[in-house]
């Protein structure tokens, strides 16, 4: 038993293994409602969705959209986030700004962007961005104000230059915090993205899928949907995790936190 | 002999003169990042008025249209109907998931087995958006409050259990020693533990409530008859900006407004919990 304990990964891939049979095993003695399938069952509609053409256009405009909110919310966060860090005047501005407006719900601004360019690509990828600009911002700007200042100042003694030291000092030592924000952004992106397909009259995409499933009884599709959209979310952690390790080889990964 | 007292002196007056010089440039500084911090927040708002009034449209309106709406909305009552039921149930929400996920990271961090077999499921479910479940918990609980508070708790939940359990990881391994040689009773050992992640806790708070406030939107939005993201989808399908962007307004000042509260808080308890640090 201690030896599973020491393998947590190990460990816990038994326990949802156990409990993806109990699932599995209430599904077969019926003691599910309908619209709560088995994992089979899933696996399943996972397959005749990606085999009937239905699933993969969906993703691919799904993630089209996340990748474009998400790329243009976050570079401009974490742009700005490091440019009010070393700059008095910018942290004026723009750190005044954001901690007015950090707390409304972004989402909120879809319904009256909607308005102004109508149920498009256009209006969901404008919400999707302003919302993760949000946590590269706040982290990119919180990284640079954790600097141990005699770190600038060995590189000032040193002769390094205003933009020497930034590229070396300040951006090294701001990475960890940067990181963990970019992947608040990229984790509310996904949420964005559902959100904002499933409003009102919009088509393509995986959340009008699963609206779509939801509306006409039909489960396996919304199931494929909800599936799908949590393995991208996971995939594409995954991934900017991986990345990360890579951009702090060396450094230490620590939690700032704020979403 | 006078010729180095006067050096001395004129030294003395030029450093008191620079003291002065110093000081009025610190309070000019501080003066001038003052006008700098009020500029940033009026210019959007001088910026959004000159482009209404240029547009002259009813799908733009200007800044003292909206708040003059958000007054009339407040003043003939039908906005707080709206406004309490939201918060009812994302504060019920907020609060489930406090005392869950609370729960939860302490005893992910205390309990060996349970640690193996969630903090990896925990963690792996983390980054998945959890609102496309949200047409299932519809089915199960249907279309009421309780699917918007489950909702609200679950996604709330997920970055107060882990944030917990890293502060309750990180507690000295010497405090639980010390307290296990004393044979502390276990209200000691509680009172260590609720100590040391008190600070996480508070943070954890700061991170989910503006998480509660867009969860509860998007599931007013998405299906309801009440409730302050039902009014603005109202208000949008009505084509009528006015009306949602004041609704907008009460949200910015409701969650400024609660987030100040959360600081506070953070700064009362920050030094009880300070405390525990020997």
């Amino acid at each position: 038993m201690t030896a599973v304990l020491e393998r947590k990964w190990l460990a816990s891939s038994l326990f949802t293994l156990l409990l993806l049979a109990v699932w599995q095993l209430a599904g077969a003695l019926g003691l599910l409602p309908a619209y709560v399938l088995t994992p089979t069952a899933i696996a399943a509609a996972l397959g005749t969705t990606v085999t009937d053409g239905t699933l993969l256009p969906a993703s691919a405009s799904s993630l089209s959209r996340q990748m474009s909110g998400f790329l243009l919310g976050s570079s401009a966060g974490v742009a700005l986030g490091l440019l009010a860090g070393v700059s008095r005047w910018a942290e004026d501005v723009f750190d005044t700004l954001v901690s007015l407006t950090y707390p409304l719900p972004k989402i909120a601004l879809f319904p009256v962007v909607v308005i102004w360019l109508g149920y498009t690509d256009a209006a969901r990828i404008l919400v999707i961005a302003i919302s993760c600009f949000y946590p590269s911002f706040i982290n990119a700007f919180a990284g640079t104000r954790g600097i141990e200042p005699r770190l600038l100042w060995v590189a000032r003694n040193a002769g390094a230059g205003r933009l020497r030291a930034f590229r070396q000092v300040v951006l090294r030592a701001a990475m960890p915090a940067v990181v963990n924000g970019v992947r608040l952004s990229l984790a509310l992106s996904f949420i964005l993205t559902f959100a904002t397909e499933s409003l009102g009259a919009s088509r393509g995409g995986l959340g009008a899928l699963i609206e779509d499933g939801f509306n006409d009884l039909v489960y396996p599709l919304m199931w494929a949907g909800i599936v799908a959209f949590a393995l991208y979310g996971f995939l594409a952690d995954q991934a900017w995790t991986r990345l990360a390790g890579q951009l702090l080889r060396g450094q230490r990964v620590e939690a700032v936190g704020r979403g | 002999m006078a010729d180095v007292l006067d050096r001395a002196r004129s030294t003395a007056a030029d450093e008191a003169a620079l003291e002065r010089l110093e000081r009025s440039r610190r309070l000019s500084d501080g003066t001038i990042r003052r006008i700098r911090r009020v500029a940033a927040v009026v210019l959007p708002f001088v910026v959004w008025d000159l482009l209404a009034a240029v547009a002259a449209s009813r799908l733009l309106p200007g800044p003292l249209a909206v708040a003059q709406t958000l007054g009339r909305l407040l003043t003939d009552g039908t906005i707080w109907f709206h406004a309490q039921l939201t918060f009812q149930r994302g504060l019920l929400g907020l609060t489930i998931a406090v005392v869950g996920g609370v729960t939860l990271g302490i005893l992910l961090a205390r309990v060996r087995w349970m640690d193996a077999a969630l903090e990896p499921l925990v963690a792996a479910t983390y980054p998945v958006p959890k609102l496309a479940l949200y047409p299932l918990l519809i089915l199960v609980l249907g279309f009421g409050a309780a699917s918007k508070v489950a909702m609200v708790a679950l996604e709330c939940a997920y970055p107060i259990v882990l944030t917990v359990y890293a502060a309750v990881q990180s507690i000295d391994k010497h405090y639980f020693w010390l307290l296990r040689n004393v044979e502390a009773r276990p209200r000691a050992r509680f009172t260590v533990i609720a100590r040391a992640t008190t600070p996480a806790m508070v943070a954890s708070l700061r991170m989910a409530t503006p998480i509660m406030l867009v969860i509860m939107v998007v599931t007013e939005i998405l299906g309801e008859s009440r409730g302050l993201g039902y009014l603005i989808r109202r208000a949008s399908t009505d084509f009528d900006p006015m009306t949602a962007m004041a609704v907008i307004l009460l949200l910015a000042v409701i969650g400024f407004v609660l987030d100040r509260l959360i600081v506070l808080a953070a700064n009362r308890t920050s030094r009880w919990a300070g405390e525990v640090r020997l």
